[in-house]
Parts: C-alpha cells; sequence; structure tokens
C-alpha cells in the first residue's frame, strides 16, 4: 500500500475516532436528571418507514411547532457579535436555552427559546435546571433590511432530530438529557 | 512514463505516425528502406508492448472505444453500489445495537481502502478499483454522517475536510482523476469553512463570505506550481480544475448578487467589481491555460467566459431591450467569441510550429 493510501486509512480511523469519542463525552459525566417531553407538544415521533429503521424525535421551537422560533432580543443578537443589519442577513453559531416548562406555560405548545449565547457551559449555569432548561446548538439567523419588521431574525436548531438509540421504546413522552457539550441526546422513552 | 495519460499519448503517436507513414507511402510509393522499415516497426512494436505492460494503454482505436465503455460501465457500477450498501444500511441500522452501527460504519471506508489496494495489484486496468475507491469514499461519508446523527453533533466543516482529504488521498494513491478533482474541491470547501466555523460564524455558502471561495480557488490553482515535479500532469490538470471551479462559482454568485461578499462597499458596487473580475480573471486563466498548455484548464477557462458573458447579457440587457435584439446581441457576441478564439488558436499553432 502507497503512501496516499496509508494516509487516507489513517483519516478514516482518526476522524471515525474523534468523532465517537466527541460523542461518548458529550453523554459521559452530564447531570442525570433530564427534561421530559410530551410528543405532540415539544416533540415529534419521526419514523424513516421501510427505508430507515431508525428512529427520531423532533424538537418543536415557537407557539407554532416550526423548527425555527423567532429572533426579538438585540441584547442577543450583540451578545453573538452581530454588527447592524446589513443588506443579506448573516448567520451565527450558537448554543440556545430551550425552556420546556409547560408547568408555569400550560397552554404552550413547543420549546421556547430564553436565551442564546456562545457559552454552552455559562448558559448551564445560569439556568441550572436541567428538569426544565435543554441546552442546544443553533443557527441564529439576523434580518437584514429585507426581514419581518416585528422580529429581529430567527432561531433554527442545529439539528433538529435528535436520534433515538435502538431498543429504546418512545411513548408518549421522552427523556431528553443535555450534555456535557450542551448536546441534547434522548435518555430514555415511556 | 509517469503516469497513464502520457503512456497514451505515446501510444497515440506511434499509431498517428504508423497511419500516416501508410497513408503518404500510398501516394508517394515506398518512403523507407526496407531495413530501416523493420528496425523503426520492432522499435514501436515494443515500445507499445512495454507501455501496455505497464500502464494498460489502448492501442487500436477499438480498444480506445472498449475502454470507454468500461470505465462508463464501472463509474455506473460503483454508483448502483453505493446506493444499495447505503440504503441496505438504512434499512437495518434500528434494528441493531448502536455500537453495532459503530462498528460497521466504521469498518466501511476502511475495509474499502483494502478492497482497493487489492483490485489495483490484481488488475492494471483499474476498473474494479474504481468500484471499489467509490464505495470506500461514500462509506466514509456514511460513517461521518451516522456517528454525527447516533450522537446529535452538529454538521461542521471538520467533516467535510476529512471527506475531502480522505477522497484526495484515494485519488492520489490510485491515480483516479475523478476522485482528485472532487475530493480537491470537497477539502477546498471544508478549509474555508473551518477557521469560520472555529471563529462562530456559520460557514454555509449563504452566510454572505462567498469570496473567501475565490481566494481558496486562487490557491489550489497554484498549489500544483508549489508541488512541480511531483505530481504528473494528470493530476495537476484536476487539482487546476477544481480551482477553476470553485473561483468561477464565488465569481458567479457575487457578480449576480454583491450582499454576498465580505468586501465593504455597496451590493452595486461589488456587483460591478466582480464583473470586471470575471472577465479579468477569466480571460487570465485562459491565456495562463493556452501558454502552459493546461488542456482542461484553458477549456473550463473558456467555457466560463462564455458562459459569464450570457449571464452578464441577460442581467444588462433583458429588460433593456427588445426580444429580438437581445437575441442579435447574443448571436453577435457568440460570432466575435468565434473570431477571438479562433485567432487564439492561430496564434497557439504558430507557437508551435
Amino acid at each position: 500500500m502507497n503512501r496516499p493510501a496509508r494516509v487516507a486509512v489513517a483519516i478514516a480511523v482518526i476522524t471515525c475516532g474523534s468523532a465517537i469519542a466527541q460523542g461518548l463525552w458529550n453523554q459521559s459525566g452530564s447531570d442525570s436528571t433530564s427534561v421530559t417531553l410530551v410528543l405532540g407538544r415539544e416533540a415529534k415521533l419521526v419514523s424513516g418507514g421501510t427505508r430507515n429503521s431508525a428512529t427520531s424525535v423532533r424538537l418543536w421551537l415557537g407557539p407554532e411547532g416550526a423548527i425555527s422560533a423567532p429572533l426579538t432580543t438585540r441584547a442577543w443578537l450583540d451578545t453573538l457579535g452581530f454588527g447592524p443589519p446589513g443588506e443579506v442577513s448573516t448567520v451565527r453559531r450558537a448554543f440556545a436555552v430551550l425552556d420546556a416548562g409547560t408547568e408555569a406555560n400550560p397552554g404552550a405548545e413547543g420549546l421556547s427559546v430564553v436565551e442564546i449565547g456562545r457559552d454552552a457551559g455559562g448558559l448551564m449555569e445560569r439556568y441550572p435546571d436541567r428538569a426544565r432548561y435543554l441546552i442546544a446548538p443553533v443557527r441564529v439567523r439576523q434580518w437584514g433590511r429585507r426581514g419581518r419588521p416585528d422580529s429581529l431574525g430567527m432561531v433554527m436548531l442545529a439539528r433538529d432530530l435528535l436520534h433515538v438509540p435502538s431498543g429504546l421504546e418512545v411513548g408518549g413522552r421522552v427523556s431528553v438529557r443535555t450534555g456535557r457539550s450542551g448536546i441534547p441526546y434522548v435518555a430514555a422513552g415511556r | 512514463m509517469a503516469s497513464r495519460t502520457e503512456a497514451q499519448r505515446r501510444a497515440d503517436r506511434i499509431q498517428a505516425f504508423r497511419a500516416e507513414l501508410a497513408e503518404s507511402e500510398k501516394e508517394l510509393g515506398p518512403l523507407l528502406a526496407p531495413e530501416a522499415r523493420a528496425r523503426l516497426e520492432g522499435h514501436h512494436d515494443a515500445t507499445l508492448a512495454a507501455l501496455a505492460g505497464q500502464w494498460d494503454i489502448d492501442r487500436t482505436a477499438g480498444e480506445q472505444q472498449l475502454s470507454l465503455g468500461m470505465r462508463i460501465a464501472s463509474l455506473v457500477g460503483a454508483i448502483a453500489l453505493v446506493a444499495a450498501v447505503v440504503t441496505y444500511f438504512y434499512r437495518i441500522w434500528g434494528v441493531i445495537p448502536t455500537a453495532a452501527q459503530l462498528a460497521i460504519v466504521s469498518t466501511l471506508p476502511i475495509a474499502g481502502v483494502l478492497l482497493t489496494e487489492f483490485a489495483s495489484r490484481r488488475e492494471r486496468t483499474n476498473y474494479f478499483a474504481t468500484i471499489t475507491a467509490l464505495l470506500a469514499v461514500a462509506g466514509f461519508v456514511l460513517a461521518l454522517e451516522v456517528i454525527a446523527w447516533i450522537y446529535n453533533l452538529p454538521p461542521s466543516p471538520l467533516a467535510v475536510v476529512a471527506w475531502g482529504a480522505f477522497t484526495l488521498a484515494l485519488g492520489l494513491a490510485y491515480r483516479f482523476s475523478l476522485l482528485t478533482f472532487a475530493g480537491t474541491l470537497v477539502l477546498a470547501v471544508g478549509l474555508v469553512g473551518t477557521p469560520l466555523h472555529l471563529l462562530g460564524h456559520d460557514w454555509s455558502p449563504d452566510s454572505g463570505r462567498i469570496d473567501l471561495y475565490l481566494g481558496m480557488g486562487a490557491l489550489v490553482i497554484a498549489a500544483p506550481a508549489l508541488r512541480q515535479g511531483r505530481l504528473d500532469e494528470g493530476t495537476a490538470e484536476m487539482v487546476r480544475l477544481a480551482g477553476l471551479l470553485l473561483a468561477a462559482g464565488a465569481i458567479l454568485f457575487c457578480a449576480g448578487n454583491g450582499g454576498l461578499s465580505v468586501l465593504p462597499m455597496r451590493p452595486g458596487v461589488v456587483e460591478g467589481v466582480y464583473d470586471v473580475a470575471g472577465f479579468g480573471l477569466g480571460a487570465l486563466a485562459l491565456w495562463l491555460g493556452l501558454r502552459n498548455r493546461w488542456r482542461w484548464s484553458a477549456r473550463a477557462a473558456g467555457a466560463f467566459l462564455v458562459l459569464f458573458t450570457y449571464i452578464k447579457a441577460f442581467d444588462w440587457w433583458w429588460e433593456l431591450l427588445p426580444n429580438y435584439v437581445f437575441f442579435l446581441v447574443l448571436g453577435a457576441i457568440a460570432i466575435a467569441a468565434l473570431v477571438v478564439l479562433r485567432q487564439l488558436r492561430r496564434t497557439a499553432q504558430g507557437g508551435a510550429s
């Protein structure tokens, strides 16, 4: 085997290994408390049918149950380093605190975004109630001049589908935990 | 000979020489003494046999057509096999434990490389190795996608860098032009996105930093010159072609929508700057391609200039001119392009003679 072929094997080993390590690290040692989401209200069960045998849970943001939520606070945009709105929307990576507090807001549907920041650890410290708040990676888009007047932009989950590990039965509810890196994962189903 | 392309060119020259000699002898009678003819034919036969033994070149027009058919068949076969592997995995992965899922997908790319090595050693034509190499690339893409899916990892340009580097390494290892081109392109896209991602910016192409792809395209085009002598001409052309595509795409997008650029100017001004850059850099790339005999690069630059001219003509004149005048102008542009290209061809022929 020549040198470039050996390099290809090394790339495959290192990349797959580091991706698995990143996933395992996120799930290891995190707070065992989890947020219980009601399917049909804060999340939705997604099955691939016969073509894809895996099951996923889709998180819902916003009052309409959409996967994106309107961004209304200028302070959040400033925190993320956005400047004044330009002609074209610009996008930043961030973490969002998602409130699943249906007790506080019983009529609400979907998870509501209560804060956005660049540091997942800082957000976890400010919102320590792991049974109510989820942290998740998001993309924040600032509207340009063509944006809607009622909001400054929108928040989109970086990955709105959470994988349900095989063997886990999901009924009407699902328990989701925030990992050490601020990446949520399905811990149990009911 | 450093590559199959060069070996094929030598074989083509020998065949052309033989055909022309036969034709000339029909018109003028015998031109070579029997001893010289026997010596020359013996030398050519031995050269062709040596080239065929080392590179599996095509020695006749019929062989060339068959080779093309086999290349198409291996590409179609590879695509079908990749689809079979990916769809089968998605069909079964929900019923196997997570550890088994991870083990299967992590093994796929490595098994693909080993199979490619095996196929490459068994047959010089590399038709089967093409199939296994594409399987390895698809296996690697699937592996990172599935691992990210299992652990809900957000999309990252580092995965794109890894896909590109893996594909490029396989392309270089077994001299696969398609993989070299695709690997270079994907790697360059990932390398643009990585610093943005690390700084907390979005790295998707719609995030308003398209100019960075133009800069990366220029670096990629220059890369073979930095590795002079270590890349064969076919590989260098594929690398340059990937860089040209990246730069051309950036110019097309920024010239169409100035808001996609990082330049601190009004979008209308940015579009004007990129209009000038499109024609200027396109002409420069065409000139460099013709001057250095980079065949694919010159063709790509020519195609870009024609496409860019038509897009700009549409932008500038479609609403301004009546339809029949607009199409008349397009026809005139095409004729003007033919005149210029014919002049360039004559210049190139003059230089060659």
